[in-house]
């Protein structure tokens, strides 16, 4: 201000005065200088000191993250046959934005869509009208012919706005085998039962990340940054399953359900006796993981169609559809719930008489009982302790019994005796033992641990009378999960070694290298190896001798125990005790060196097939005929009744002739024709032959290029021999080795009426239909 | 009337000091923010140039600003020799037109971005108030000569002004056209205080208008939303905080340096306005603060200069006429600035010389060429007392 103080300029030329200039020096130094430095002061706030704090919020506000998504791992068999693995498919969205810009008729386009992708196009164009969203899925894992016309339709039309993504679908490409135990994952791609859940962690991959700075509208910048993150596949998952044995379990068990008109399913395991690894593990019906959503089972999938039928025929507005539908959705849920359920592990159920060998396991090994031990069976017994009368199996008794004779013939009156002599403190206190009263800590989801007796029950005997001590020593009365009984029953027989069983032996990352290996787990011992070696005798005895016959395989040591029991807590609609009966078998093999453990159990046979139905009948010939599956392909040693001989080429010989030469072999032959001499035969000169097989002689009957299989059902040994020297097929004896006319066929493995090849082996399974427990 | 004939004697506009050529600084000065703005304007406006073509031309903006800024020196060119006696007797004819043209709009506006304050004539599509900022300081100009000394009583240096501007500012209030008001507004009093308004009516004036400011906005609802977006702009990032936000993103992610010319991100398209009221956004992204404040330093020197020139013109007349220039262009520049640093709300000003608007750049350096004009006739014995 230097004008300021000093005196006005003369006037005359001068017109502007003083005071004028000092105010515009005023307004100078205002306007030109003092109002820019807050603005200064604000520039520097926000672009120096508050750096860092923009900088971060203007990245945030020009990048983009795209989630890159990342393989799940694989589930391989222990074969590494792939039993889970991805497709890779296309998602489509929208950019709502982007159509709006770039003038797209959404209407239109969304017609289209809806037409191509199958979809609602009103949604569609609700959606693609959302214009505050850039990313609008309308259509999730496309098939690959419908991405190629999308992609078409989007080119032609020059469509901005509409995208496709890369996506995985989840494979499952052995269907419905293993189901529950694989399990499935659901839209998400998060894993729903089985191994899916269990081993979700393991088998998620870490997703990647794509940032990238885009202008608004997603328009590219030249100086923009990206950074990439690379996705993680997912480690592959190793069963101990093997899809083969599987395969072989479901066979089986899938028969048996045919066989006997099994009302409610099936389940069973194969389980390694000495590892405690599962080989098999299988819940019927089952369902495909690959529509997991659909309802496997036919009858039930009918019943639901009545049921939504049934509402959808009402009103809409009516209180009848609420309900219905209501109740139709809740019965599909139930439906799924159930065939997604690994019954062998999530459900209790009655063991009945396969449990008796875990009481005379503990009775021999704490010396209640010797193998010495007498026992009178006269059919029924008043036990003291016990309200009602006991009754045996079989009401005529089995008389007077040792030991060895009580689990042979599954006496009840004798276990009870056996119970007693045990007591409950001793008997509860070998029940914990052998993990009866916990999970047995397999590395699946849903395990249960079934229901037992409170210990006061069984051990306080003046207090509850003797009931549940004497019920409970041959499976009555409570309820385990079937693992629970094979991991028990695999301690009796490979020298009291109780094991923790389970389904994944190693989890392998990217690279191959394991990051998990799970190795057999003792929990603890359970009983000696000298009681486990009595045990492997006298369950192999119940085979040989007793009421497992049904379950033989020639050339194989199989051991194994029966079980029949009655569902105690299932009530009809009348509140009567239904006398629905689940059958079951626990087969060994080989009673020698027991290897593997096979159980199946059958759920509610039906009394329309007049077949009797126990576990004798029923379950052990099922087991049997797994075993005699997969013993020879897990390379078990067959018990070889000789050296095999090579057969001489007997064409030209007379049947007399032949005769003599097989002499001293072991070999029996059938003849088929009326010609003297021999014109052909089967196996054919020079083949191997064992001891005890049969060969077919042609006297002038031609053996043909084909046969056909006749229906050996019902059969005896004798009359299936001539119908398959007949046929021109060969035998392949399983199941109950007596020679007897009550034992007939029950099952064959080539269907009657088809063609085979002359020569061909009929396997034929023998049964006693009398054959109780 | 008799007594404007006696005031404007012949004498009294008569070039008294010799006329000399421009004032190089003040060209120089202009003609380089000129340049610098073009540059600037490229850059700021080339992703939505691109978006808008889709992606061809990256210079549609540039070249209509280019062709605008040539006609503005044209103007500027002829102005300068216009002498400033013209400007003396144009001032009430334009006065009148200007009024005119503001209420046609009203009439025959066309909207531009929501807002109603576009007319086009002769094919030439332009706001009136760019015009009406013009006559409104030639006229005060002139009221400044006619009143004298009395511009020091109330009567004459309130009453009379105010009734002036209010001539302007009625019709902006029906436009609604509430920048411009408060523009019109703080030069008006800026004039009346340099013509030597007394000083108390004047701060009485100014209390008045911030009163009568927050009474229009809470009466109109019009602009509530500016002002609850100016004080927390983060609490509706998508919607009312979003322009402000974008803007700070732009400023603060600039930091010391910049990220270089033409680096700027916030220009595609994340910043709206980029190209015109925010350009100075995207020059702090680009240039950084060096660069931003080295901008800033330009205006003050250049206003300095203009005021410089309104100190040595030769006669009141002219010393008042080119004060009010400058201080249009300080007064827009100082609060665009404010705008775009969030110190004050959102209101629609534009940076002198940078901003894109063809009309206001061409009238800008129209008014450039006045102050020329004006600085060609020097005050020799006032420059001898001010510059010792």
């Amino acid at each position: 201000m230097k004008g300021k103080g000093k005196p006005a300029a003369p006037s005359g030329r001068l017109r502007l005065d003083s005071g004028q200039h000092r105010r515009i020096r005023i307004t100078m130094a205002v306007l030109a200088l003092a109002a820019f430095l807050p603005l200064a002061a604000r520039l520097w706030y926000l672009m120096v000191a508050q750096y860092d704090y923009y900088a971060a919020l203007a990245r945030r506000n020009q990048s983009r993250t795209t989630a890159v998504a990342s393989d799940r791992g694989e589930i391989l068999d222990r074969n590494m046959n792939v039993l889970a693995t991805n497709r890779g498919v296309e998602n489509v969205y929208l950019n709502p934005r982007e159509l709006q810009q770039a003038g797209e008729d959404i209407h239109a386009v969304s017609q289209m869509l809806g037409q191509l992708l199958e979809k609602d196009p009103d949604a569609i164009e609700k959606k693609a009208g959302d214009r505050t969203r850039r990313y609008q899925q309308i259509a999730a894992r496309i098939p690959a012919e419908t991405a190629a016309k999308l992609r078409d339709y989007i080119n032609d039309q020059d469509i901005q706005g509409i995208h496709l993504e890369p996506a995985a679908e989840r494979v499952y490409p052995y269907g419905t085998l293993a189901a529950q135990v694989v399990g499935f994952t659901n839209a998400g791609g998060d894993g729903c039962e089985g191994v899916e859940a269990a081993y979700d962690s393991y088998l998620r991959g870490l997703p990647g990340k794509v940032i990238t700075t885009k202008g608004n509208n997603e328009m590219d910048m030249p100086y923009s940054y990206e950074q990439y993150l690379a996705s993680q596949k997912g480690n592959t998952v190793v069963l101990t399953l093997d899809a083969t044995v599987q395969a072989c379990l479901e066979k089986q068990m899938a028969a048996a359900i045919d066989r006997y008109d099994v009302q409610n399913g099936a389940f069973g395991m194969v389980m390694n006796c000495k590892t405690g690894e599962i080989l098999a593990m299988a819940t019927l019906g089952s369902y495909d993981p690959n529509a997991y959503q659909e309802i496997q089972d036919e009858k039930t999938r009918q019943e639901l169609e009545n049921l939504q039928l049934a509402y959808l025929s009402l009103p809409e507005e009516s209180e009848g559809y609420a309900a219905g539908k209501k109740a139709y959705q809740e019965a599909l849920q139930a439906a799924r719930l159930k065939q997604w359920r690994n019954r062998c592990l999530s459900d209790g159920y009655e063991p009945g008489s396969t449990f008796k060998v875990l009481t005379m396991a503990a009775a021999l090994d704490c010396g209640a009982i010797t193998l010495d031990t007498s026992f009178h069976c006269s059919g029924a017994e008043q036990i003291p302790g016990r309200a009602q009368r006991l009754h045996c199996w079989r009401s005529t008794g089995h008389g007077a019994e040792k030991t060895p004779q009580a689990l042979q013939n599954s006496c009840n009156i004798a276990f009870a005796h056996i119970a007693l002599k045990l007591g409950g403190e001793r008997f509860y206190d070998y029940i914990q033992k052998f993990g009866i009263l916990e999970k047995t800590g397999i590395d699946l989801a849903g395990e249960s641990k079934g229901v037992f007796f409170d210990k006061a029950l069984v051990t306080n005997t003046d207090k509850w009378g003797t009931a549940s001590l004497t019920s409970g020593s041959f499976g009555q009365t409570f309820k385990i999960t079937p693992l629970q009984l094979v991991r028990a029953i695999a301690s009796v027989v490979n020298g009291g070694y109780l094991l923790e069983p389970y389904v994944v032996c190693e989890v392998l990352n990217a690279q191959g290298n394991p990051v998990l290996r799970q190795e057999p787990t003792v929990v603890r011992r359970t009983i000696s190896e000298e009681t486990s070696q009595t045990m492997r005798q006298l369950i192999r005895s119940v085979v040989t001798e007793g009421t497992a016959k049904n379950a033989a395989v020639a050339g194989y040591s199989i051991g194994g125990k029966t079980g029949t029991s009655e569902k105690i807590d299932v009530f009809d609609e009348n509140g009567q005790r239904v006398q629905d009966k689940i059958v079951s078998f626990v087969g060994i093999a080989p009673m020698e060196d027991p290897q593997y453990i096979v159980l199946v159990a059958l759920d509610t046979p039906s009394r329309s097939t007049g077949i009797y139905i126990s576990g004798g009948v029923m379950a052990a010939p099922t087991v049997g005929a797994v075993l005699g599956d997969i013993l020879p392909y897990l390379e078990v040693e067959k018990e070889t009744p000789g050296e095999p001989i090579s057969l001489p080429d007997f064409t030209g010989m007379t049947v007399k002739e032949a005769e003599k030469a097989l002499k001293d072999t072991g070999i029996t032959k059938r003849c088929s024709g009326t010609e003297e001499k021999i014109t052909s035969q089967l196996p054919r000169a020079g083949e191997l032959v064992y001891p005890g097989s049969q060969v077919l002689l042609y006297l002038g009957d031609d053996p043909g290029q084909s046969v056909e299989v006749p229906d050996f059902t019902g059969m005896t040994r004798r009359q299936a021999g001539d119908a398959a020297a007949k046929a021109g097929l060969l035998l392949q004896i399983l199941g109950n080795p007596d020679l007897s006319p009550q034992i007939v066929v029950s099952g064959q493995d080539l269907p009657p009426g088809s063609k085979t090849p002359p020569g061909t082996a009929i396997t034929l399974y023998f049964t006693d239909p009398t054959a109780k427990d | 009337m008799a007594l404007e004939r006696k005031l404007h004697a012949k004498e009294d506009l008569a070039p008294t000091g010799a006329s000399t050529e421009v004032d190089p600084v003040f060209l120089f000065l202009v003609l380089l923010l000129l340049a610098v703005g073009l540059i600037m304007l490229y850059s700021a406006s080339s992703a939505q140039s691109r978006y808008d073509t889709g992606y061809q031309i990256s210079t549609k903006y540039l070249q209509k600003q280019g062709i605008c800024a040539l006609i503005g020196l044209a103007a500027m060119a002829f102005f300068s020799r216009i002498p400033a006696q013209v400007w003396y007797r144009l001032a009430w004819p334009l006065y009148a037109v200007s009024i005119v043209l503001l209420l046609s709009v009203l009439v025959i506006g066309q909207q531009v971005n929501g807002a109603r304050r576009w007319i086009t004539i002769a094919g030439i599509q332009f706001q009136p108030s760019e015009i009406a900022k013009f006559t409104m300081i030639l006229v005060f100009a002139r009221l400044t000569r006619i009143f004298g000394s009395r511009a020091k009583t109330f009567r004459f240096g309130v009453l009379g002004f105010g009734m002036a501007l209010m001539g302007i500012l009625v019709p902006l209030a029906l436009e609604k056209h509430l920048s411009a008001i408060l523009l019109m507004g703080m030069v008006a009093v800026v004039m009346m205080f340099v013509a030597g308004s007394p000083i108390q009516w004047l701060l009485a004036g100014a209390g008045g208008a911030v009163v009568f400011v927050i009474i229009y906005i809470s009466l109109m609802g019009y602009a509530g939303d500016r002002v609850s977006a100016w004080l927390h702009p983060e609490l509706d990032p998508g919607d009312t905080g979003y322009q402000i936000l974008q803007s700070l993103y732009a400023i603060g992610s600039g930091g010391l340096l910049g990220l270089g010319f033409g680096k700027s991100r916030q220009k595609y398209l994340y910043l709206p306005f980029q190209y015109n009221d925010y350009i100075f956004a995207v020059i702090c992204e680009e240039l950084g603060l060096v660069g931003a404040v080295l901008i800033l330093v330009l205006f003050s020197l250049t206003i300095l200069r203009g005021y410089w020139i309104a100190l040595h013109a030769r006669d009141r007349y002219s010393t008042v006429l080119a004060a009010g220039l400058i201080t249009l262009i300080a007064i827009q520049t100082i609060l665009n600035v404010s705008v775009v640093t969030n110190l004050l709300p959102s209101t629609g000003i534009a940076l002198p010389f940078f901003s894109y608007g063809g009309t206001a750049l061409a009238v800008n350096l129209g008014q450039m060429g006045v102050l020329l004009q004006i600085s060609r006739y020097r005050n020799h014995r006032k420059i001898q007392e001010a510059t010792p």
